[in-house]
């Protein structure tokens, strides 16, 4: 073998070996790290008879401006402490991931301040009655922020949507009963799988007889399908697509999931859907999951007030359900299919691709594995209480400050979307991209609705009763 | 000849026009970190081609092939 030779089979033996770097260099990895500690955590405080409670606090329901200072003024010390804990645990893991601390903590301490007053408006006793829901106005304030006022750049090291969210996604599973995972997730998995292979064909069909360049229609297509804006690179990468052709994907999928988020909960009120049958109704409109479970957390929040039939947790249970289970966990194995349609069936590139089975596993979302894992432990670990003690010791000292946990981390992510989204710097999409993806949409939303409003209804509407 | 580059690994993953950092691609995908995150999973390792402007897996491979010089892994 040759000197080249020899170089290249250490450089082929380097690159396999590297793939064992995603444990620290994958966010997905480091939400299920940041997610399961949490929860281990708790789960130990808990069982020496403790909680992680003092350390969750979040805004009381007030009703007073004196009210609302008080509660500052008495919690002060555990605001601070619940600071500094997630700065730890997320400077850590971004630094990591390749972030500069020094962006990071002022953008984050900038973060938790804007994130503790929405959610303290949101607590206010008259915000429903505006419609100020803490992920809406998180956003809201988020995007004029980030398009009127105009922040730095470099504050993005703070405002990670993806990794808040798959942090907060793990946390989910602490409060999600394994048996209804197993028992819910067939369904979910049916009615998204439905979902997702008629739009991305409607995509993709319609996109051609636009005269849409095949892998343009298809990462398009799985956009609108899969997973929004992640679904579109894996596949735009899948199958070799023009660099232009995943910013075109990324603006219409931005322009549709944000536009859902103020839309979806507003129209299932009005439809009155229940609780349940509305989150897997956006879980099966909305191609975000960042985006998604704003909406859902929005028409969870409606159903606390009293608004909307069931209860919040529902409808976050069934949106995870048909986003995360359904949908998600397929991007392999979409990215796998494209890939091998594109090498043998499409007009060849100047590029030479195989499709390569491998990446079934390694474009697996593997947060997912944390929220699974989480969903066990806690499952697991309680399984011996009866419901009354579930109830009195197992809520207030080990789930509910999960919880907590967790809806900070949504928090965080709802606002970072809006910090993130800059319209001026979106690529221009064109009409065609738009108008093949809006037939997907539309499609989505209607069959969606079909199937989880009348085929699935008793199901949805059942879960986690 | 260019059989055995494949296999010992002249593709897009050595190759020198191959941009894969995670900060280049939230750099040249606007709006990319919004909704998602050139970190995550699913994009694998994915990187753009700045000789035919296309997006491609570190897999694939062209006769165009040059290799990389510097030793260091690639970003993931």
């Amino acid at each position: 073998m040759s000197n080249v030779d020899s170089s290249l089979s250490r450089e082929s033996i380097r690159e396999q070996s590297l793939r064992w770097r995603e444990l620290w260099l994958k966010e997905d990895w480091w939400a299920i790290w940041l997610g399961l500690g949490i929860v281990i955590v708790a789960y130990l405080f808990f069982a020496n008879g403790s909680s992680i409670k003092w350390l969750t606090v979040t805004p009381a329901k007030w009703s007073t401006i004196a009210q609302l200072g008080t509660h500052f003024s008495v919690n002060y010390s555990r605001y601070i402490a619940q600071f500094v804990v997630w700065l730890a645990a997320f400077s850590i893991a971004l630094t990591a991931l390749g972030y500069k601390a020094r962006e990071f903590i002022p953008a984050f301490a900038f973060l938790y301040v804007v994130s503790v007053i929405i959610f303290a408006v949101g607590q206010w006793d008259q915000a429903n009655r505006y419609n100020l829901e803490p992920p809406l106005v998180a956003l809201a304030v988020g995007l004029l922020l980030s398009n009127v006022v105009g922040l730095p750049r470099w504050l993005d090291a703070g405002f990670r949507v993806e990794f808040y969210i798959k942090t907060g996604i793990v946390l989910l599973g602490a409060t999600l009963p394994f048996t209804l995972i197993v028992w819910a997730g067939p369904v979910a998995i049916l009615q998204a799988s439905i979902i997702s292979i008629l739009t991305f064909l409607v995509i993709y069909w319609v996109g051609l007889k636009l005269g849409l360049d095949r892998r343009l229609s298809a990462t398009l297509g799985a956009g609108g399908a899969v997973c929004g804006v992640s679904a579109a690179i894996a596949i735009a990468g899948a199958v070799g697509a023009k660099k232009d052709d995943a910013p075109i994907a990324i603006t219409v999928v931005i322009a549709w999931a944000i536009a859902m988020i103020f839309v979806l909960p507003f129209v299932a009120e009005a439809l009155h859907l229940h609780a349940g049958v509305g989150g897997a109704w956006i879980g099966t409109s909305e191609f975000a999951d960042a985006a998604g479970f704003a909406a859902a957390q929005t028409y969870g929040n409606l159903a606390s007030h009293g608004t909307v039939a069931g209860s919040s947790d529902q409808a976050v249970f069934a949106y995870t359900l048909m986003k995360v289970v359904g949908r998600d966990v397929w991007i392999g194995i979409w990215a796998f299919a494209l890939a091998l349609i594109a090498t043998t069936q499409w007009e060849r590139t100047e590029v030479n691709a195989r499709p390569d089975a491998s990446q079934i596993w390694w474009r697996f979302p593997k947060f997912v594995i944390g929220f699974l894992l989480a969903s066990l432990i806690i499952t697991l670990v309680t399984a011996s209480y009866s419901l009354g003690t579930f109830n009195k010791e197992v809520v207030p000292n080990l789930v509910g400050p999960v919880k907590d946990m967790r809806t900070w981390a949504f928090i965080f992510c709802f606002l970072s979307i809006g910090l993130t989204t800059r319209f001026r710097e979106l690529a221009g999409a064109g009409i065609k991209p738009f108008l093949a993806f809006s037939a997907g949409a539309l499609v989505n939303v209607l069959v969606g609705y079909f199937l989880s409003a009348v085929v699935f209804a008793a199901h949805w509407e059942n879960l986690a009763r | 000849m260019r059989h055995q580059q494949e296999v010992l690994g002249a593709n897009c993953g050595h190759c020198t026009h191959f941009r894969n950092d995670p900060a280049y691609l939230e750099e040249a995908f606007g709006g990319l970190n919004a909704l998602s995150s050139a970190r995550g999973s699913v994009r694998g390792s994915d990187g753009i081609c700045v000789v035919h402007g296309r997006y491609l897996q570190t897999g694939a491979s062209c006769p165009k092939f040059e290799q990389r010089h510097s030793p260091h892994l690639l970003p993931l």
